[in-house]
């Protein structure tokens, strides 16, 4: 369904230089969404005027499909609903202390103290902003005024939410924090449009990519299929995200099967082709059928890999000793991903599972897994692409536990167990303390 | 940095309730000026002085520079005031005729002096303690509580976060000048300072552009509101605020007739 729509937008600055020329655009609920395109290809300006902030000179932009004029009360409903959040934190965060200006948005809705008290508090806790909160906004990081500055606007609970390059200067921890907070919004129905130079988050983050350049929309649709324009997209300023380009090169030397674009690396993964066929060298006197034991994989290939051979069969001797040989390979016991659900908490539970299981890479989902993790003592091995990351350990033996709030909970189970199936490798992947 | 807003901002004592600190305050200031002897302000200054520096946590170093710098005009006034004043009776204690001046220093006027320097110094202290233990945030709850021109003290509130905004700015412009040698010579430092301020003007003016932007897509309507931090004043609070209301009630009272000289 589609929430948000623009249809045939034209929007001139007052110097008379059209930065957007007969746009059109349709959000659908509940999507992710990557605006791309170079500097200066208008899509600040699509954003003002989604939000309303500026007038189109001719176009129409509809909400649950209703056209929007510009009075009052129209534009108050419209910005109610599509919140930005500017690509400047400092732009954006005016008020005197961190709670003050979270407070303002829901304040100017007319909501009672009350309400706005537990609004604010909601945010804060959402956001790990709590010890900060009367701090004045001078004394804060970026990654945090990045938090305050997406607090502010999700505390007025619009139904979209536009970020201006959310991740522009932020250190990399502070990039993941803030992608895993909207992916999580995600998760709780939001629909999420980021504007991006970084094609690698676009292409393996989101739903839909709308290709910007000169005002106009030149291309849009899944990152796969947006991205595989290099022409269009190398005229735009952009570039080939790396897996995709890794992907295309492994598939021009046959390493990897067609058929479907990886968009992240357990997928790239899985559409290499096995490799069945080896030249090794043999002893003296082997012939042609014989059974033997290669122990090659332990040496020219890393001992921490996925596979052991087993009694590789003689297809082929040449002169000078070596051999081609059919290696029947067997995947190492794969490691297991246990799904910790924080909301179900047990101090002494945790620890025993952890003994138990023998735990040896963790990952966690959220602000609250993570300040779950440091009151446990718990080293935090991954914090962003949690899943992906877990499976990629698991693959390779690794014991993973997984620690999430009730939301994601399902999310990430069915991940594990679409990969496994899938793949064909048998994941053992099981849920530790739900109730259901 | 060190400014005094961020030393409040910082302070243990920021944590108390602002009006308590605000009439504690008043309440000093009142009392030094009300007392005839020098005894009342001077004890009012050690007591603030103690609390600043002990439950404030406030930098000795800088506070004491601060007070050196500020009771030093002090001072210098005392001591124009002590030798000047020759209209006001009393034993003399000196005089000396300097061309068709007469300086003289009588008993009276001297502790005229003492009675003015240490009310400046009572005053002084207590204005330190509210300043570096109750920062500007918490002061506009007193301006919103009082009703003192709303629109006043929401233009305050802004005015209070893009100071902090430009001045970040200002060391920016700077720092940039300088590296490329803008402040070399008179004639360049001028010229660079010119820059920098018509800089900051245009920035200033272009920072509003945003501002109304950012309060606008946050459905702004006239009015910001200002949400209270909520400081209990404690039962030991109270008790110590008693003590000391009384103590210096009681030094009041008990070195009213009393006098240096």
């Amino acid at each position: 369904m589609s929430i948000l729509s623009a249809k045939n937008l034209v929007y001139e600055y007052p110097d008379g230089t059209k930065a957007i020329k007969d746009l059109s655009i349709e959000i659908e609920r509940g999507k992710k969404i990557s605006v791309v395109g170079k500097n200066g290809s208008g899509k600040s300006t699509l954003f003002s005027l989604l939000n309303g902030t500026l007038k189109p000179k001719s176009g129409e932009i509809k909400l649950y499909g209703e056209k929007i004029g510009y009075s009052q009360s129209e534009i108050r409903n419209l910005r109610k609903n599509v919140g930005i959040v500017f690509q400047n934190s400092d732009d954006q965060i005016f008020a005197p202390t961190v709670y003050q200006d979270i407070a303002f948005g829901p304040a100017n809705l007319g909501y009672s103290d009350k309400q706005i008290e537990e609004i604010v508090q909601k945010m804060l806790d959402y956001f790990g902003l709590n010890s900060i909160k009367d701090k004045p906004p001078h004394h804060l990081s970026g990654g945090q005024k990045r938090k305050v500055a997406i607090a502010g606007i999700l505390a007025m609970d619009p139904e979209i939410i536009i970020l201006d390059e959310p991740l522009s200067n932020l250190d990399p921890v502070g990039a993941d924090e803030i992608m895993d907070i909207l992916n999580e919004l995600n998760h709780t129905g939001k629909t999420i449009i980021i504007s991006t130079h970084d094609v690698d988050l676009a292409y393996s983050w989101s739903d839909t990519v709308y290709l910007l350049s000169d005002g106009k929309i030149s291309i849009s649709g899944n990152p796969e299929s947006v991205f595989s324009q290099e022409e269009l997209i190398r005229k735009s300023s952009l570039k080939t995200p790396v897996l995709l380009e890794v992907y295309k090169e492994l598939e021009k030397r046959w390493l990897s099967s067609c058929g479907f674009l990886p968009k992240n690396i357990p997928e790239l993964v899985q559409t290499l082709r096995e490799i069945y066929l080896f030249r090794v060298k043999v002893p003296k006197g082997t012939k042609v059928g014989d059974c033997i034991n290669v122990g090659f994989l332990y040496k020219e290939y890393d001992p921490s890999g996925v596979y052991e051979s087993v009694n590789s069969k003689v297809l082929l001797i040449s002169d000078d000793n070596s051999a081609i040989v059919e290696v029947k390979k067997k995947i190492m016991n794969p490691g297991s991903i246990y799904i910790y659900d924080i909301d179900n908490h047990d101090s002494e539970q945790l620890h025993l599972i952890f003994d138990k299981y023998d735990i040896n890479y963790v990952a966690a989902v959220g602000k609250r897994s993570h300040g779950l993790a440091d009151s446990e003592n718990i080293k935090v091995d991954a914090n962003y692409g949690v899943i992906d990351k877990s499976i990629l350990k698991s693959l390779t033996g690794g014991r993973c536990i997984i620690l999430t709030g009730k939301g994601m909970i399902e999310h990430t189970y069915k991940r594990i167990k679409e990969y496994s199936t899938e793949s064909g490798i048998k994941i053992n992947c099981k849920i530790l303390n739900t109730e259901n | 940095m060190h400014n005094l807003d961020d030393i409040a901002l910082l302070s243990p004592l920021r944590k108390k309730n602002t009006h308590l600190k605000m009439l504690i305050v008043l309440f000093c200031i009142i009392a030094g000026v009300l007392s005839p002897s020098p005894v009342t302000p001077l004890f009012i200054g050690v007591v603030m002085i103690f609390i600043t520096l002990f439950f404030g946590k406030v930098p000795k170093k800088f506070y004491l520079k601060l007070l050196f710098a500020t009771m030093g005009f002090a001072f210098i006034s005392a001591v124009m005031i002590a030798l000047f004043s020759g209209g006001i009776l009393g034993d003399v204690i000196f005089s000396y005729k300097l061309f068709f001046i007469n300086i003289v220093l009588t008993t009276n006027s001297l502790n005229h002096s003492i009675l003015i320097f240490s009310r400046a110094f009572g005053g002084l202290c207590s204005i330190f303690f509210l300043s570096m233990t109750t920062p500007m945030l918490e002061m506009f709850s007193i301006m919103k509580r009082v009703k003192f021109l709303n629109t006043f003290s929401e233009l305050v509130m802004l005015i209070y976060r893009y100071i902090f905004v430009f001045l970040e700015l200002l060391i920016n412009i700077r720092a940039a000048q300088t590296m490329r040698f803008g402040y070399d010579n008179t004639k360049s430092a001028l010229n660079s300072l010119s820059m920098l301020v018509s800089s900051l003007f245009i920035k200033t003016m272009d920072q509003g552009d945003k501002l109304f932007l950012a309060m606008n897509s946050r459905c702004y309507e006239g009015k910001m509101k200002y949400f209270e931090p909520c400081y209990k004043i404690t039962f030991t609070d109270t008790i110590a605020a008693l003590v000391f209301v009384v103590s210096v009630i009681a030094v009041f009272y008990f070195t009213m007739n009393f006098r240096f000289f």
